[in-house]
């Protein structure tokens, strides 16, 4: 436990510096996508937690977006109320859907997610109002505050990394008190669950709801850095993509698997250079070999390394024979 | 007369998709699990019929054997590979599944490249029924998916290896007990039904004159929507699926353009809420 | 008096009657058992009472209150509180401890808000409910492997974590699901025992089994089912007697005593 709360303000200290080690656009855009990432990928395993697997939280990311650029853009809100209302508004969205659809059993509520998204989609690109084909072009920057303009990548960096801190807070509480306990009762056993009184309709649908809100705030987030709103950003690869820094970084840890996949993926294509045209094949590959080969993600990987090593040095110092009559 | 050329287009899409469908519900029955791969199949069939009818010049017939035959193996090599250490974990497999579309979109991107390539039909010259014109080959098409439907329903429902299909897809541990071998069953389903995946995927390549490496993605979603309408495990129920869905898109995209699969997205969705058994489709338990 | 009064109630699967217009009532401060051939529809009514299932027809009335048709959670809240027939309807990945934590559900009152929050109520209630964990974990015997995983449990064990569990959610009525199947003979005294004493501590207890010995030792009154109607019911020494009891168990007279 110590081990993961020094690693983990070690790697906060690392977020909070960057910029400051290397002022460059380049680097600061690459690590704002992995922050970005990791709230998308976290807010979607508080769904997974309850039991159901979402292929639609890229579409509410969309609505997030779309919500907050035409709240500035149309109605001339500032961004800094349209944020927050994006994310709202997506709860909202995502309460009056859960409300049918987390009824059903896994593989159903994965096809209407499935399906969801891709309605969302097609709305998205055949009305004009929401972007059509070319999408919304010129989303204002968010409203300057202080001395802080956003004509930096500098600014949007520590405004998304608050922002992920926001993410982490709350999911921090949320796991370690009851209604964690409950969220994660009901994904082990909704019936059981229910025979000692859960109400689990209720915790679904806040559950829910809580994560298609922090995927509308990124959805927000978003479109006003890229300065864009297209329904590319918001297709169900996208939708799995989060899933994969999910997995690939460890579902087993609510805040840190999440984010070691997202960081992980988005460095390694980075590093690797590796063309966008690849990258689902990179990434699908990965995925399936975390599946069948590291179940637990990424992030237990120095826990195994570890065991591994103290087998291998109680081995070494026994002897293979020794123990046997 | 637009009626009868819009009708027919339906047919067509009718047999593609209960092509594609029956595959897919027959993988669900046997192996539990649906094959979100399994529109990539579709793809793969027909660059196999691309690369050997159209660049190395065989007959079309060939070409679409071997796409048969190529998927069929494939899928019984995914089956034995992944699906089986899958049994029973229902989220490692639907994301196993979904991560393998994009490992076979991928690798086919980066082998056959993205862009599209053309091959010409396998047959010339145009009909015309009922004031409608069309080109032979799709008249072909329908008339060779009806044969093959056909023969699907006698084999699953006249001949013993379909029987034991039918039973391991009702209940799996009162068909242990008759005594059906699994293993044989299970890599028999998993053939026929990739293999079929192939067969439409090559017998559609020429008639749509264009393949790409992601052309199995749209089959897939009216795959699943199919199934859903059809029922989860049914053949005939995937048959009449795909005759309505047929019907709505054909008639749906001539009056309402691209908002028909707005509506066929909303109708599952609608669907899945209120009647997820389908019209034949009997509810089955998915076991943890 | 009658604690739990069930009228007329049916159940119907496509055209099968799996529960078949039943009446039966339970008395408080009971045992009652609830005997009857494999598919007579036991395990049907429990869920029926319990609301995993909705009846066809009938009434389910608890303390004057009709709760027909209510769903799970609500009729746990009530104080009617079910175990489940395989050994493994319990949280697999948790401890005994952890187990019944999440049991005690119904005990918290602080909302979501004040749990965020992490207000000073919400942690003096989690930290009193844990004692009270605590007390039915002791209640039942399983201190000694209260940080063991629900999955390394002997079986003799889970049950009683199963009954934990239910025990945990407060019942006034408390509806076991065969207990005692797989267990040894020990094992099964040493169950009834306890079931006996939670009947003196004023839970009313409702007690579905095969093992005719449990019931009759332990049941103060038998009601018996067979093909989804009720055949029978009085006192165990008036049902060893009844003859469409024996004709119904014909073939399964070797199992009871």
């Amino acid at each position: 436990m110590r081990m993961k709360v020094t690693f983990g303000l070690f790697f906060l200290a690392l977020l909070v510096s960057g910029p400051i080690l290397r002022n460059e656009p380049y680097w600061m855009h690459v690590v704002i996508i992995c922050i970005y990432s990791s709230i998308l990928a976290m807010s979607w395993l508080l769904i997974l937690r309850i039991g159901h697997l979402s292929l639609a939280h890229a579409a509410f990311m969309g609505i997030g977006g779309i919500s907050s650029a035409l709240l500035v853009m149309e109605a001339g809100l500032s961004f800094w109320l349209a944020l927050p209302l994006a994310g709202l508004i997506a709860a909202v969205i995502a309460l009056v859907l859960g409300f049918p659809i987390l009824r059903v059993k896994g593989i159903y509520f994965l096809i209407i997610t499935f399906a969801f998204n891709e309605l969302i989609v097609i709305v998205i690109r055949n009305w004009k109002f929401l972007g059509g084909y070319v999408g919304l072009i010129d989303v204002p920057r968010p409203d300057a505050i202080g001395g802080i303009d956003f004509s930096s990548k500098v600014h949007y960096y520590y405004l998304i990394l608050f922002l992920m801190a926001v993410t982490v807070i709350v999911l921090y509480r949320i796991y370690s008190s009851r209604i964690g306990r409950i969220f994660t009762s009901i994904g082990e056993d909704e019936d059981l669950a229910q025979s000692v009184g859960i109400n689990v309709q209720r915790y679904k649908l806040l559950a829910f709801a809580i994560g298609c809100f922090f995927a509308g705030l990124t959805g927000s987030f978003v479109v006003h850095y890229l300065n864009f709103s297209g329904a590319e950003l918001f297709i169900t690869w996208q939708s799995l993509n989060i899933q994969i820094y999910a997995i690939v970084g460890g579902m087993g840890y609510g805040i840190g698997g999440p984010i070691v996949g997202a960081f992980f993926l988005t460095l390694l294509t980075q590093f690797l250079d590796i063309p966008i045209k690849a990258q689902p094949l990179v990434y699908a590959a990965i995925l399936i070999l975390v599946i069948f080969f590291l179940r637990g993600g990424l992030i237990t990987l120095p826990q195994k390394v570890s065991a591994g090593i103290a087998r291998l040095s109680k081995l070494w110092v026994r002897g293979p024979n020794h123990g046997t009559a | 007369m637009p009626l009868a050329q819009i009708f027919l287009n339906a047919l067509l899409l009718t047999m593609l998709y209960a092509l594609v469908s029956s595959g897919l519900t027959l993988v669900l029955g046997i192996a539990r699990i649906v094959n979100f791969a399994h529109g990539a199949l579709y793809m793969l069939g027909g660059y196999i019929v691309y690369y050997v009818f159209q660049e190395a010049g065989l007959p079309f017939v060939a070409a679409l054997v071997l796409a048969v035959l190529g998927m069929g193996l494939f899928g019984i090599f995914l089956d034995k590979l992944l699906f089986r250490r899958l049994t029973g974990q229902f989220f490692a497999a639907v994301i196993v599944c979904l991560g393998l579309v994009f490992l076979i979109e991928g690798g086919a991107a980066m082998i056959f490249t993205e862009k599209q390539q053309s091959l010409p039909s396998f047959v010339s010259g145009t009909v015309h029924i009922f004031g409608a014109t069309l080109g032979t080959e799709r008249i072909v098409v329908i008339v060779a998916g009806a044969i093959v439907m056909l023969g699907l329903f006698y084999f699953i429902n006249r001949t013993k290896p379909g029987a034991a299909m039918r039973a391991m897809a009702q209940d799996s541990e009162a068909a242990a007990l008759q005594g059906i071998d699994f293993n044989y069953t299970s890599a028999l389903a998993m053939g026929i039904g990739c293999g079929l995946a192939g067969f439409a995927g090559g017998i559609l390549a020429p008639v749509y004159g264009v393949v790409d490496p992601y052309m199995g993605q749209a089959i897939m979603f009216k795959a699943i929507l199919v199934i859903t309408l059809g029922g989860f495990g049914s053949v005939p129920g995937a048959f009449i699926a795909a005759l309505l869905i047929g019907l709505v898109e054909s008639f749906g995209s001539w009056y309402i353009g691209q908002w028909v699969s707005a509506v066929l997205f909303g109708i599952v969705i609608v669907l899945l809420l209120v009647r997820p058994r389908g019209i034949l489709g009997v509810e089955y338990i998915m076991r943890h | 008096m009658a604690l739990l009064e069930i009228k007329k109630l049916s159940k119907h699967f496509g055209g099968l009657a799996a529960v078949d217009k039943v009446d039966m009532e339970i008395r408080e401060g009971e045992i009652l058992g609830l005997v009857g051939p494999n598919g007579a529809g036991k395990t049907t009514l429990f869920n029926l009472i319990t609301g995993f299932f909705r009846p066809t027809r009938g009434k389910v009335i608890f303390k004057e209150d009709d709760i027909t048709g209510l769903k799970p959670n609500q009729i746990a809240e009530k104080g009617i509180v079910r175990t489940f027939q395989a050994s493994n309807a319990l949280f697999q990945q948790r401890t005994v401890w952890g187990n019944v934590l999440i049991a005690c559900h119904l005990q918290f009152k602080a909302g979501f808000l004040r749990v965020l929050l992490n207000t000073p109520f919400a942690r003096q209630e989690e930290e009193e409910i844990r004692r009270k964990a605590l007390e039915v974990i002791e209640i039942m015997g399983l201190s000694s492997v209260k940080n063991e995983y629900a999955q390394n449990l002997p079986h003799g064990h889970q049950r009683m974590l199963g009954v934990c569990l239910a025990l945990a959610a407060n019942p006034e009525l408390l509806l076991l699901d065969e207990p005692v199947t797989g267990l040894t003979a020990e094992e099964t005294s040493t169950f009834m025992g306890r079931v006996r004493e939670l009947r003196d501590k004023g839970i009313t207890v409702l007690l579905v089994e095969h093992n005719m010995r449990a019931v009759m030792g332990t049941c103060d009154r038998i009601v018996v089912l067979n093909y989804g109607k009720k055949i029978a019911e009085g006192s165990p020494q008036e049902i060893r007697k009844n003859e469409d009891v024996i004709e119904a168990y014909l073939g399964v007279e070797a199992d009871a005593t």
